[in-house]
């Protein structure tokens, strides 16, 4: 994929350096073993190339978590990554019947405002997976890695605590467009390269769809947004709408506490991650 | 003309861990010491971590409580080490220092020189002057192996005037034959970069700019390993004072650099290149930097 050039990378580069983090990471914790959710899309098959490499095909564990409303190719390319990779261990597990049997069994509130339904489901299938990942981290002896790129963090396009929970994360440093590049370098199947991205909340939603706009024009927006800090009249200037520009701020701020730990209200001399600061890798 | 052996050490230290750290130095400089180091440069902080944030307390050390942690090292060829460390003062402040030990073939340890970061990152990731308090001098000093030899940490190198002032220390201003850095560099800027990051090819600019115009030896300690995230670089250099690479460590991997170096040669064979010290008009630095800082000097007004 030819990647706007504001967002090229070397992607041999960024590799040294993300094994390096999963590496480190991940065994100062005493484990040796990852495990992660693959949807089959780009995002979460970089991550399994990635943690491949890093810990050793052996010491990865994916989880495939389809739905009933999940396509046929999202299972169908999860499964060529294990294939390709040579994986000797994966889980399969759906997570249609505790989310139907929410719904559609328990005595809960429905709606009838259908989008707010959709969200109220996607949300719930992507925390349900999360509940899962972390239920076999601990059979499976393996840390929960992220896979939610730097995109979709800005954007806030993401469940909190469903699929932006982890332990950690390698690629939430890298525009959607830099996962591509790292895609096609680490060689994903091209079916998922070549695919649009979907979240698989519904049949045939993809996230371009809803969310309005490209994934490159907002990356190009975003780099010089984010990045380089580029005021509004800048970027006007060069050339972007100011109603696109008006949208990702808003998009941005709007998410904010999804990127941060729960607000805590002060009231001694010394509150967490306040006063009392540590860094999270603290003595190892 | 006999050479001198400096070893760099690329390391990844333990957030915190004082005491598994002190023990991987004592091995390291056993080690390299039987090797016939005669000089052996860790990283800033090495002996502690660096994102210490309310650590400051738990890991910080006085003179005292450092040449005890290394009085143990015995009987051997005599060593020097510089090493990166947190200074806790008698008034209460943190330092982020460097310390050149120097240890004599019975074992007995003594402070060579010891430099407090003088520059604080306290922007983007970084937030030092938080925790720490900033030195406030830049002194070269001698080494019995070195000769007149100076310490800088990290972003004190981004900073030319301390390089410079160490280049001008010494009698003659002649300044040191060798600067010795500790630093902590993670890597960022990987945008259009094609086979290092952005941190790792300025410090190799630093390194290089510093040995040229400083006309020394530069001796670069970089740290690797991760903390929250931050994934130190590594690229540790020896540079020689026209800035040819001596020696170079990889990149996120700890590594030992070692180089024999004839420092008398060196410098004998670079004054038919660049004399040393003679090319700086002491008295225009001053008048100038007088002029430029508000304070009027004989002469400023011509």
């Amino acid at each position: 994929m030819n990647i706007p050039k504001e967002l090229d990378i070397s992607p041999a580069l960024i590799e040294k350096i993300l094994l390096t983090f999963l590496r480190e990471e991940l065994y100062r914790t005493g484990l040796k073993r990852a495990i992660f959710g693959l949807s089959g899309g780009i995002d979460s098959a970089v991550v399994c190339y990635l943690t491949a490499r890093a810990l050793g095909a052996e010491n990865i564990v994916p989880v495939i978590m389809p739905s009933r409303t999940s396509s046929a190719d999202s299972i169908e390319d999860a499964l060529k990554c294990i294939e390709d990779l040579n994986l000797p261990h994966h889980c399969q597990v759906s997570v249609s019947p505790q989310v139907e049997t929410y719904f559609e069994k328990s005595e809960i509130p429905k709606s009838d405002d259908e989008a707010m339904m959709k969200n109220r489901i996607g949300n719930k299938m992507a925390r349900e997976r999360m509940t899962i990942l972390y239920d076999l981290s601990m059979v499976e002896r393996a840390l929960v890695v992220g896979t939610s790129n730097k995109t979709e963090l800005l954007l806030g396009y993401g469940t909190l605590y469903g699929d932006m929970a982890s332990a950690v994360n390698p690629i939430g440093d890298l525009y959607k467009m830099q996962i591509y590049r790292m895609a096609e370098y680490l060689g994903v199947p091209e079916s998922i390269v070549n695919k649009a991205p979907t979240a698989d909340l519904w049949a045939g939603q993809t996230d371009e769809d809803q969310l309005g706009f490209s994934y490159r024009e907002v990356d190009r927006l975003l780099v010089r947004m984010v990045d380089r800090r580029q005021s509004d009249a800048q970027l006007i200037e060069e050339g972007f709408d100011a109603n696109f520009i008006r949208t990702v701020r808003d998009l941005i701020r709007g998410s904010q506490f999804k990127r941060r730990l729960p607000v805590i209200a002060k009231v001694s001399e010394r509150t967490i991650n306040r006063d009392f600061n540590y860094a999270r890798d603290w003595g190892t | 003309m006999g050479k001198t052996r400096i070893s760099v050490v690329q390391i990844a230290s333990k957030l915190g861990r004082l005491e598994d750290n002190t023990e991987k130095h004592i091995e390291i400089i056993r080690r390299l010491r039987g090797e016939n180091s005669q000089v052996i440069v860790f990283p800033e902080l090495s002996l502690t971590g660096y994102q210490l944030k309310d650590l400051n307390a738990d890991v910080s050390q006085t003179r005292e409580e450092i040449l005890q942690r290394f009085s143990g090292l015995g009987d051997g060829p005599p060593v020097e080490a510089v090493f990166g460390w947190l200074e806790r003062s008698r008034g209460g402040h943190y330092y982020n220092s460097l310390a050149h030990l120097c240890i004599d073939s019975s074992g007995s340890v003594s402070f060579l020189h010891n430099h407090h970061k003088i520059n604080l990152p306290t922007y983007g990731m970084f937030e030092e002057e938080r925790y720490f308090s900033p030195g406030k001098t830049v002194r070269a000093y001698d080494s019995p192996v070195l000769g007149r030899a100076g310490l800088l940490l990290c972003e004190d190198m981004w900073h030319p005037v301390n390089s410079l002032l160490l280049s001008l220390d010494g009698p003659g201003l002649e300044g040191v034959r060798v600067l010795m850095v500790g630093s902590n560099s993670p890597t960022r800027g990987v945008l259009g970069a094609e086979t290092e990051p952005w941190n790792v090819a300025v410090w190799k600019t630093l390194a290089r700019h510093a040995a040229i115009t400083s006309n020394c030896l530069v001796v670069v300690a970089q740290r690797v390993g991760v903390e929250d995230g931050f994934v130190f670089s590594g690229g540790s250099e020896i540079l020689g004072p026209g800035g040819e690479v001596l020696a170079r460590a990889p990149l996120f991997e700890e590594a030992f650099l070692s180089c024999d170096v004839d420092l008398d040669g060196m410098f004998q064979e670079r004054r038919t290149v660049m004399p040393r010290g003679a090319m700086v008009d002491y008295d225009r630095l001053v008048r100038e930097l007088g002029r430029i800082g508000g304070k009027h000097l004989d002469g400023d007004n011509e």
